[in-house]
């Protein structure tokens, strides 16, 4: 690892894209510390692609600023303090595995020994196969071991285990969990919550290109493993309703109320002690999916601690 | 770099269908038209043909290969995960002009050496060393050529169509017959091709001439123009 004295792994100030009429990104402030695992969790088409090539200085922003460790981000690649794992991008075709890390080695100043890499990414026993014949979870590993060649600080990962099954995505977050162990940063988008949530410290939800949530994995979890509390309530006030213990957010139509709630128990007896004309009390898990999409419905920003 | 083109180099050598595609129609030609139909043909005629067969094998493993590779690395995502590494995209396309006029090399070789095993051609030593070197020159306007469509096109449609001006140019500028067998008409169009006035150097020199004649001014001017577009090209997609 590269001693870079600048604390900031990743630095997005005011990030926007726009390509023609969709906007893929509309305003993007995201600051990563140097050690920090974080994911970048959203739905297809929230702008995380775009975000990640933003920062790796694959696209250019319409408007604002990407740096990493404090610098453009084509410099900090060319230091070899960056590595990634993009979405898209076949290996090349023809090389044995061994022959292919040799030559992108070759290309970084301070790479690692490729025996070295190989254990680390899972690729030990692929070095002598082709890279035209490797399974899809094979080479994902290869791609990884690729960005772990130049010694990087700071590791990149756009959806890297889409379209691979249970077994190579359980193998490829080991890998990675190892690489931040060593107190490295990572980076990483899924659409996954269970991979958010496995692997990650912190957790930022982009929807619609903009950040809507930011938080710590548990704070995050907290808000996906919310119930739904319901009941009616004659001339129920949603202000008053909000102040109940473990509430997250409160809607009321006409007379039924729905509070969500990160705490049903207590949700649950405040009413029931508070609003005696209160009746119909219902208590159901909120899916996953359906906290996922009230944290990450424009019109209704959560606010996390 | 170097560790680079060592391997473009290798995994290219790997590629079967490349390599009998670049190197077996070449050899096979040359040793049809002048063993087969040409048997008994004049040991002139089998040194001319040498040269254009190895300059065609040149032309095909420059022009088609060079096309391939770069079309087929920029649609299917390797260059963005090269965008990731140090190499910049001039050192990229250095490497890949360096291994596609290193890979001109094993067909240029092999037909000269059937020339000389199978029929009989008998040069002056400096003459076949200078014809490695030349016929080298004489495909950088093609690498060039298949450079440009390599950063225009998808990998499909660039494979397409270098295989298409590979033989257009190559049959066209009398490297499969001679230009003297063309009707007149064909023969002058002939005469403003690229490849006629690649081949033409090396023509020139098994009869004995310097081979930079008056031609070799159309040969620069194509060559100018080629690697101009080349060069407008790459930087328009990078």
């Amino acid at each position: 690892m590269t001693e870079l004295k600048h604390p900031d792994a990743v630095s997005l100030r005011g990030i926007r894209k726009r390509y023609g009429a969709v906007t893929a990104v509309a305003g993007v402030d995201l600051t990563i510390g140097s050690g920090e695992v974080v994911a970048l969790l959203g739905p297809n088409g929230a702008g995380k692609s775009t975000t990640v090539d933003i920062m790796l200085g694959l696209r250019a922003p319409d408007a604002g600023r990407a740096e990493l460790f404090g610098t453009r981000p084509r410099a900090a690649l060319d230091a070899g303090s960056v590595g990634a794992v993009l979405q898209t991008g076949e290996l090349i075709p023809g090389a044995r595995v061994g022959e292919l890390l040799t030559a992108i080695a070759a290309l970084q100043p301070h790479p690692l020994p490729i025996g070295q890499v190989a254990a680390t990414a899972g690729v030990a026993d692929l070095l002598t196969r082709r890279t035209d014949r490797l399974s899809g979870g094979q080479t994902q590993r290869v791609r990884f071991a690729l960005a772990l060649l130049g010694d990087p600080s700071l590791l990149v990962l756009d959806e890297p285990t889409a379209g691979l099954d249970v077994a190579a995505r359980r193998d490829f977050w080991t890998s990675v969990r190892g690489f931040a162990a060593a107190g490295r940063t990572v980076l990483f988008s899924t659409h996954y919550l269970e991979e958010a949530d496995e692997t990650a410290d912190r957790i930022v939800l982009i929807d619609q290109g903009r950040v809507v949530a930011d938080g710590s994995t548990t704070a995050i979890r907290a808000m996906a493993a919310a119930r739904n509390v319901r009941c009616t309530l004659p001339g129920a006030d949603p202000v008053a309703l909000a102040d109940l213990p473990g509430a997250a957010s409160v809607e009321v139509h006409g007379d039924a109320v729905l509070v969500r709630t990160t705490d049903s128990d207590a949700t649950l007896r405040a009413l029931v002690a508070g609003y005696p004309q209160a009746r119909d009390f219902e208590v159901a898990a909120a899916a996953l999916t359906d906290a996922f999409l009230a944290l990450t419905r424009p019109d209704a920003p959560a606010e996390v601690a | 770099m170097g560790r680079y083109l060592v391997m473009e180099i290798r995994r290219t050598l790997r590629n079967v269908p490349f390599l009998a595609y670049t190197i077996c129609f070449p050899v096979g030609f040359y040793l049809l038209f002048t063993q087969v139909f040409g048997s008994g043909s004049a040991k002139d005629w089998s040194a001319q043909y040498m040269v254009s067969m190895a300059l065609y094998g040149a032309m095909g493993a420059g022009l088609t290969g060079v096309s391939a590779r770069i079309a087929t690395e920029r649609t299917r995502g390797w260059t963005r995960t090269l965008a990731l590494t140090p190499l910049r995209p001039i050192g990229y396309l250095g490497i890949k002009l360096g291994a596609s006029i290193l890979l001109t090399l094993p067909v240029i070789l092999l037909v000269m050496a059937c020339g000389f095993v199978v029929n009989g051609v008998r040069l002056p030593v400096g003459t076949w060393f200078a014809l490695v070197p030349l016929l080298w020159l004489a495909t950088i306007p093609f690498i060039a050529l298949g450079v440009a469509i390599g950063y225009s096109l998808r990998d499909e449609v660039a494979s397409g169509i270098s295989v298409a001006l590979l033989f257009v140019l190559s049959i066209g500028g009398g490297l499969w017959m001679p230009v003297q067998v063309f009707p007149h008409w064909l023969a002058q169009v002939a005469r403003v091709l690229p490849s006629y006035r690649a081949g033409e150097l090396s023509w020139r020199l098994l009869d004995g001439q310097q081979p930079f004649g008056s031609g070799a001014l159309l040969f620069a001017a194509w060559l100018v123009v080629l690697l101009g577009f080349a060069g407008w090209r790459f930087r328009k997609a990078s």
